[in-house]
């Protein structure tokens, strides 16, 4: 305990580079679970039928909150940013059969990663594309 | 100052443990994720039929621009770009190295038919070696992709419901660190929408 500097700079890595590989670690969860909930909340939508944006932002809202709760992922589901877009079109008409739209979501990046990038969200978008219904494929 | 030193060791051979923890966790976060963009791309494809045959009461997908939506969809939802044989991967792509692909289309007069599709990939491409009939019933398709180190991959068998579009890719990633390579085939097989 002689050298105080190294003492010091030695306790400092100790500490600093499992921090950075726990950071990155919680990062790459992050990412991974938002994009299997956007991924389910594509579907989701997709298989629903006869449904206006607006109404589809309100069911997978309700739909990624209990996921989250039944599969314990770490997200907080109060923090989750949501928005379903028609694509083509600024219409808010029901979406039917071979009609795309988009699943935006966002959410905030945890502190320290925050701090070294620019942006202070995770975003992602999905497409998607809405299922034939059984009496589309009749007629 | 032993003490510090020993834990300074200690925390560095911990750490390869950690890396593995953590590339397992990438790999099948990847492998998950190419899943998805299959099976989200497959989806809008098959939505490319022919619409006279469909008026007559049959189903005939339209495979060129069925392809088209394809790589458009692969290219919204993951940042790749079709450049004829591979995925190109863009920045915020899953993979950093290109991903090959195979399609075949399976249509009315065969999908009543089993059959065992061979996928051949060579490092730089990945192309249908064949196609063959099995039986006359089942509608069973078994796809197995062989490399060049003579690997066989076996992909779980399919019982088709109707004329189908079916996509292979192959993903050959780098690892994270001393991991080794993330090579795993993904397929994706979708019926034709009516």
């Amino acid at each position: 305990m002689s050298n105080l500097i190294s003492t010091l700079m030695v306790v400092l890595t100790l500490l600093l580079v499992p921090g950075g590989f726990l950071q990155v670690h919680v990062v790459q969860q992050i990412k991974q679970e938002l994009r299997t909930i956007q991924a389910d909340a594509v579907r989701k939508v997709a298989a629903e039928g006869t449904i206006t944006p607006a109404n589809a932002t309100l069911l997978i809202r309700k739909f990624i909150q209990e996921e989250i709760e039944t599969k314990h992922y770490r997200l907080n589901s109060e923090a989750i940013s949501l928005s379903v877009e028609r694509v083509g079109g600024i219409s808010e008409e029901e979406l039917t059969y071979k009609d795309e739209f988009i699943v935006r979501i966002g959410y905030p990046k945890p502190p320290l990663s925050s701090f070294f990038s620019t942006a202070k969200d995770f975003s992602f978008i999905m497409y998607g594309t809405m299922e034939p219904f059984p009496y589309d494929a009749q007629s | 100052m032993p003490i510090l030193l020993f834990g300074l060791f200690a925390m560095l051979f911990l750490l390869f443990p950690g890396m593995m923890v953590m590339d397992t966790d990438a790999i099948t976060g990847k492998q998950m994720e190419m899943q998805r963009l299959m099976d989200n791309a497959n989806h809008h494809a098959t939505f490319a039929i022919v619409d006279e045959e469909n008026a007559q009461g049959s189903v005939e997908l339209e495979l060129d621009e069925a392809l088209q939506r394809f790589h458009q969809r692969m290219f919204q939802n993951g940042e790749y770009t079709w450049d004829g044989a591979k995925y190109v991967p863009g920045v915020k792509s899953i993979t950093t190295s290109p991903v090959f692909a195979a399609f075949h289309y399976v249509d009315y007069l065969q999908w009543e038919d089993s059959h065992r599709m061979v996928v051949q990939y060579t490092g730089s491409s990945l192309q249908v070696a064949s196609f063959t009939k099995m039986a006359d019933h089942g509608a069973l398709l078994e796809v197995e992709v062989r490399d060049q180190a003579g690997n066989t991959y076996s992909l779980p068998p399919t019982i088709l419901t109707g004329p189908c579009l079916v996509a292979v890719a192959m993903v050959d990633d780098e690892g994270l660190g001393l991991a080794g390579r993330h090579t795993f085939p993904v397929l994706s097989v979708q019926a034709v929408k009516r």
